[in-house]
């Protein structure tokens, strides 16, 4: 529970992918912000893809900075598509029926 | 640190105590200080130091021998250390030069060792580095002063903050306690809430919500719910009314990727109707608290609140058939998120074991504050955590005392059927909804509103809004849609038929529900007419105007369809039927007290 959160990212033919690791919640807030605005600035991206196979945890807060990068990547013609969430990732994922503004794949 | 600096320290005038039972020391040294602009106190021993001290507590600095008669400097330096409520220096002097000597006098609480005969560059930087601290101490005070200042002005803040949304969240509850409920906040203010409400017509209407995130930012979010919760509910709206305008207003009030996910309930006892719309919180279940038994889940269907666009935002509820046995359980994530000192999480697999639980005590509540203290060691408080239990026989019906028949005795002289002759005036309107308007229409709050405006008011007026509503559902449903009641007889048929009845709706052409209302006033007291008319074919009625199908006598007592029009039989004083049955008005006198005017 005490694991630290960590987020990479690699860019390859137009699809930006962020690898997300341990507990995804609040007090991530500034990273994500940082790292998102960095990768919809990048003209060359048109995917999104967003690697939850190494999240542990993630709160409402998250769900909430999911939401604004969704809308941000509408404002630049991007698609953000998640992918590998498991276990309780997933469960919460679909209680928010993030299924509906997500593409989201196993 | 650059060199020089030191040299440069501030120069400040420090009061200073010496103490040393060898004049010639202590004579020197207080005539070195001196020169060095500082003001100097003596004394010959321990005892005499402290007499000082209590005298003066304004020492910056103590200069103390280590061997003295009577109190000695280790024993001083003690009994100082142990009366000051500051930080102030203390250099220990000795002709003793030991190393165990030293970490003797500094063990004591002394800061500072030098020994005889004393260098004075050594004292002067001593009391140099002593300076040095006492004035970052002083920062630190002057720091930590403000530090509590705005600590104390923030909790104050904060006090007065959730007084005010207390007041706002559980004032509008209209002390319905019908529903109990814990509500843990992770600090202090709470993200979650729950707020429940009953309508004119007894509707019983309550929401569980979580906001985005924790304290007063989340507490704040739920305010434009509360608001638009309590005035829908109360009048009786739709449970789907009331979920799209949740949705609409929560959108264009909050922040992007802040939203409240919520489940909201509706009971409706004299027809055992429950419906459920859950957003984004954990199942919600009907359980026999008796048997320990889960008779429905209601999961999240939808996203939570204030999430999705008025066009993508989907209002679908879930409905069940009830009995008054039966207990409803509602959560926040908080309770089936909680996490034990070793990562697990409760589950919502936790909270059903719980629930079906033969071994478990009574009182839901209860159990699960302790199954989570213990399940969580008692430190967890991550999240805000809320638990509903409504047991459902806590809302059955509240029936009204009956009042005697027009031509029973007791309401002497009035004429049967004669209401027009002693009425000194009214108000009367009608109002009618026709086509596919009828499925966004509001008809029965408009109508029950209406008759509040003009002056109806009281327990008088309580029984009027639910024949109101009965009637006109009832118009609705059998004369307009032509909807089979038999289909509600299985818990199941229950779903079907309210989905048979939106979809009849959105694809409904032509026909409609007309209203006609006369609030009379009629000496000391008011009469009260309304009938509701529906474009259907009626059941038939008797040369008299009774029922020749709906009659109470002819439905089955378990059955829950039919219960609206024996509802109104037993709360009006009066139900007739015209045109073939496709006409439905009751009567009801309004007691002087209950009326305005």
């Amino acid at each position: 529970m005490n694991s630290d959160f960590s987020l990479s990212y690699t860019v390859d033919d137009g699809t930006a992918l962020l690898t997300l690791r341990g507990r995804f919640d609040f007090s991530q807030y500034s990273v994500f912000k940082e790292e998102q605005t960095r990768v919809l600035e990048k003209p060359e991206v048109s995917n999104i893809v967003l690697d939850f196979a190494g999240l542990e945890y993630l709160d409402s807060a998250a769900l909430g900075i999911l939401l604004v990068l969704n809308d941000r990547a509408k404002e630049h013609q991007q698609t953000v598509t998640i992918r590998h969430a498991r276990g309780v990732v997933r469960e919460i994922l679909d209680v928010a029926h993030f299924d509906r503004m997500f593409t989201i794949e196993d | 640190m650059p060199a020089g600096v030191d040299s440069q320290a501030p120069e400040q005038a420090l009061h200073i105590l010496v103490v040393d039972d060898d004049p010639t020391t202590r004579v020197l040294l207080a005539s070195f200080l001196r020169q060095e602009g500082h003001t100097v106190a003596m004394a010959e021993n321990g005892q005499e130091a402290l007499l000082l001290f209590e005298r003066d507590r304004a020492f910056d600095l103590f200069i103390i021998d280590v061997t003295m008669p009577v109190m000695d400097g280790l024993t001083l330096s003690q009994a100082l250390k142990a009366r000051l409520e500051r930080w102030v220096p203390i250099i220990l002097i000795s002709a003793n030069a030991e190393e165990r000597s030293q970490v003797l006098g500094l063990d004591v609480g002394a800061d500072y060792y030098l020994t005889k005969p004393v260098s004075f560059p050594l004292l002067r930087a001593n009391v140099r580095a002593s300076q040095r601290i006492a004035s970052l101490q002083r920062e630190l005070e002057t720091t930590n002063d403000s530090l509590v200042n705005y600590f104390n002005r923030i909790n104050a803040d904060n006090d007065l903050a959730r007084e005010l949304l207390d007041r706002i969240l559980y004032q509008s509850e209209e002390n319905d306690t019908s529903a109990r409920y814990i509500i843990s906040p992770a600090g202090d203010f709470s993200g979650d809430m729950i707020i429940s409400t009953r309508s004119p017509a007894q509707r019983y209407y309550s929401m569980i919500a979580d906001a985005t995130g924790h304290g007063l930012p989340a507490a704040i979010t739920l305010m434009p719910a509360v608001e638009t919760f309590t005035r829908l509910a109360r009048d009786g709206y739709s449970l789907e009314t009331i979920v799209r305008e949740l949705n609409t207003r929560l959108r264009e009030s909050l922040p992007r990727g802040r939203f409240v996910a919520a489940t909201l309930i509706m009971v409706e006892p004299h027809t055992h109707r429950l419906e459920i719309w859950n957003g984004g919180s954990p199942a919600a279940y009907l359980i026999d608290n008796t048997e320990r038994t889960i008779i429905k889940q209601f999961p999240a269907r939808h996203p939570p609140l204030g999430v999705l666009a008025d066009d993508d935002f989907d209002v679908r509820i879930q409905s069940h058939a009830h009995r008054a046995e039966y207990t409803l359980v509602a959560c926040t994530d908080g309770v089936v998120e909680a996490e034990s000192a070793d990562g697990a999480m409760f589950g919502s697999r936790g909270l059903e074991a719980l629930l079906v639980s033969k071994e478990r005590d009574d009182d839901i509540l209860l159990e699960l504050d302790r199954t989570l203290d213990r399940f969580t060691g008692g430190g967890d408080g991550r999240d805000d955590r809320t638990l509903l239990v409504l047991p459902l026989e806590n809302i059955m019906p509240v029936i009204h005392p009956l009042r005697p028949e027009m031509d029973e005795p007791g309401l002497d002289g009035v004429p049967e059927g004669g209401h027009e002759e002693r009425s000194s005036g009214g108000w009367y309107f009608a109002i009618g909804v026709r086509g596919d308007v009828l499925s966004e229409a509001e008809l029965a709050p408009t109508v029950n509103g209406m008759l509040s405006h003009v002056g109806l008011m009281g327990e008088d007026a309580d029984r009027a809004h639910v024949c109101v509503t009965e009637l006109i559902n009832n118009a609705i449903d059998h004369g307009v849609l032509g909807l089979d009641s038999s289909l509600k007889q299985s818990p199941d048929g229950f779903d079907q038929y309210f989905k048979e009845r939106r979809s009849r709706l959105r694809r409904l052409k032509e026909g409609g529900v007309f209203v006609r209302a006369h609030l009379d006033r009629m000496g000391d007291y008011q009469s009260l007419r309304v009938a509701v008319s529906d474009s259907g074919s009626g059941f038939g009625v008797g040369p008299d105007g009774e029922a020749l199908m709906p009659r109470a006598g002819d439905l089955p007592a378990h059955a829950p369809h039919g219960r609206g029009i024996r509802l109104v039989q037993r709360l009006a004083d009066r139900l007739v039927f015209h045109d073939g049955g496709s006409t439905a008005e009751f009567h009801i006198t309004v007691t002087a007290h209950s009326a305005r005017n």
